[in-house]
């Protein structure tokens, strides 16, 4: 007897105990289906994270931070300048592997151009902040290395100030607006990110900024030329254990020996990312899977009933020419279906289910995201428990003693 | 002309705790093709575990199995269910059809467990059908047939394959007397058309249609005679 038509018999069978059948496939159905929503929601939350690192600089970032002195330079403390504009210029021209040097200066204002106002921050940069924030202009252009040396009063605006203070369909570029009651020409807009996660937009920070040369801002707004912040981003991965040491030297020399910073990467990030991923991956994997194994045990219970039930059909089965084999075949093909379907409907109903919830959640930044993997991994066990939890009953089935099956009432 | 099947000195024993039954003790039978035999006995006489020997349903204790001249007496269960898919049709008393299968897919239910595809075996079903006259209900279910019809459709089932051997426990046993004679005439139809047929019954008068009556009592064959 060839599989497909044990497969066959087996639907058969299944559909002529449609009721009975459904039943036991339930908790096959609920297992898949809830762990193809429980991963939905976990990887929503992690596509959302692992993006906003890589827009925010990605694994290849190294920040640069101020820090207390150690105990033994403490009575230095009035002479630490603390993280400066030159300090970037140094590590830009001494250390290998580096891709970009951000310093920026930022302080809290209002821009105003056609009467309206925006409050937002306005931050003092070179052109390394917008390699290390991933930003690119629509239209005109960034902020140059020459804007820097001539303390230009230019500005590039984020697309949210622009919808602020000018009206629809005007041309920003060229015109003059006032920052904290400054002149400074629009010479660059913006890219709008949208990262939409239902009506939440999780990009949305990198659209509120106003950016002038960082030289521009110590000179007009600034008493103090501390940076606010300081990022580098490295070439590639494998060089940041280097670079740290190289920014590290650098700095002890242009802070002349002062240890009034700390140097910290993202692999420590990346490491609880993928770690606290794992965890969350596995314990919604592994809630799928007991569920799983209750259906699993269901489907033993109901093909074993199903065996004794139908003892003289097996025993007629085994009389006109069917093995032992061909018995456990047939048992087995049938428990595994009866487990697929389960399974394949809990795939149908997770996918639903996540649409749904995608539209009830659209505003909030838990929404659900469709994983394959899930669904892949639910399917797939469903056909392993069914096979398993048909092994049994179709050993009983395949032992039955032809003569004693027919007699069976 | 070599017998389809041989039995010499055929012993069966069973355990029952701390018994020994012997159901079958020291049979010798000869079966020739186009046999038309009635094994006659009472319960208990071993004439059930004769049958289940002659179907291949069970292996002797002691003694030699013949089977178209091939020593089959201690055969693995693959064999024997080869043999019987091939080789033996059934017939049982309570027919033994499949409720959620037509009668075309009963009918065609032995040939599901052949090892090789067999592209003649619709048409033979088709040809069984027509046989035992119930090519009009192929496509009933049996539970919209009566009990005759019914075991009209198990005997050609039992014809699909076209066995060596056909083998009916107590076919009529569950029929009215007017059915009962008609199925019997069809085993007599089928006989006269060169099968050979073993019908197990404890019926005097069903036995007496049979051209060859062989009595058991005490796990002994005490009479055989033919007409």
């Amino acid at each position: 007897m060839n599989l497909f038509i044990s497969i066959w018999h087996g639907l058969r069978q299944i559909w002529t105990h449609k009721l009975r059948s459904l039943l036991s496939l339930l908790s096959v159905f609920l297992g898949v289906a809830s762990l193809v929503v429980i991963v939905g929601f976990i990887s929503g939350l992690f596509v959302k994270w692992e993006r906003s690192i890589y827009e925010s600089g990605g694994i290849e970032k190294i920040t640069i931070e101020d820090d207390y002195l150690p105990k033994q330079q403490s009575h230095l403390k009035s002479l630490s300048n603390g993280r400066t504009f030159e300090d970037a210029q140094a590590i830009r021209k001494l250390c290998h592997h580096i891709e970009a040097v951000s310093p920026e200066i930022g302080l809290d204002g209002t821009v105003i151009a056609n009467a309206k106002p925006f409050q937002g921050r306005i931050q003092g940069v070179t052109p390394g902040t917008f390699i290390t924030s991933r930003m690119e202009v629509i239209r005109g252009r960034l902020i140059t290395d020459k804007d820097i040396k001539q303390h230009k009063s230019v500005v590039v605006l984020g697309s949210n100030v622009v919808k602020a203070i000018f009206p629809p369909n005007s041309d920003p570029l060229g015109k003059t607006i006032s920052i904290n009651g400054d002149p400074f020409t629009v010479v660059g807009l913006l890219k709008n990110y949208v990262q939409m996660n239902g009506d939440f937009n999780i990009l949305d920070w990198k659209n509120k900024f106003t950016y002038i040369p960082i030289s521009t801002m110590e000179d007009r707004f600034r008493s103090s030329r501390k940076l606010t912040w300081f990022d580098i981003q490295v070439e590639n991965i494998a060089s940041i254990d280097q670079t740290v040491q190289e920014v590290s030297n650098v700095l002890i020399h242009t802070h002349r020996g002062l240890k009034d910073f700390r140097i910290e990467t993202r692999v420590d990030d990346i490491a609880l990312f993928n770690k606290t991923k794992a965890g969350f991956d596995s314990t919604g994997i592994a809630i799928g899977l007991v569920t799983l194994l209750i259906g699993g045990v269901g489907i033993t219970n109901l093909m074993l009933a199903s065996v004794s039930e139908r003892m003289r059909e097996i025993g007629l089965c085994k009389a006109i020419g069917a093995t032992d084999s061909d018995i456990f075949i047939q048992i087995l093909a049938e428990a595994t279906c009866l487990s697929a379907i389960g399974g394949a409907m809990g795939v149908g109903f997770g996918i639903i289910a996540i649409q749904v919830l995608q539209l009830a959640l659209v505003k909030s930044e838990y929404s659900p995201i469709l994983s394959m993997s899930a669904c892949a991994i639910g399917f797939v066990f469903s056909l392993i428990f069914g096979v398993v939890a048909g092994v049994y009953p179709a050993i009983q089935a395949s032992r039955l003693n032809p003569i004693d099956a027919l007699r069976y009432e | 002309m070599i017998p389809v099947l041989e039995m010499r000195q055929v012993k069966k024993y069973y355990r029952m705790g701390d018994e020994t039954v012997h159901a079958l003790d020291g049979v010798d039978l000869a079966v020739a093709e186009g046999d038309f035999i009635a094994i006659v006995g009472p319960s208990g006489s071993g004439k059930s575990t004769l049958m289940h020997l002659l179907g291949f349903l069970d292996q002797p204790t002691e003694g030699t199995l013949h089977f178209e001249g091939k020593e089959v007496s201690q055969i693995s269960s693959n064999e024997r269910a080869k043999i019987r898919s091939e080789k033996i049709g059934f017939v049982f008393q309570s027919f033994n059809l499949l409720p959620r299968l037509t009668v075309q897919q009963n009918v065609l239910l032995p040939h599901y467990y052949h090892k090789k595809r067999d592209p003649g075996a619709a048409e033979r079903a088709e040809k069984a059908l027509a046989t035992v006259g119930m090519s009009d209900r192929a496509l009933h279910r049996p539970g919209q047939l009566s009990g005759g019809q019914r075991q009209r459709v198990a005997i050609a089932r039992a014809l699909t394959n076209n066995p060596s051997l056909i083998l009916a426990d107590e076919p009529t046993g569950n029929l009215d007397s007017s059915t009962a004679h008609s199925i019997l005439d069809l085993f007599t139809e089928l006989n006269q058309q060169g099968r050979t047929i073993i019908l197990v019954t404890h019926d005097a008068q069903v036995a007496g249609r049979m051209r060859r009556q062989i009595h058991v009592a005490d796990g002994k064959i005490i009479r055989d005679q033919t007409r």
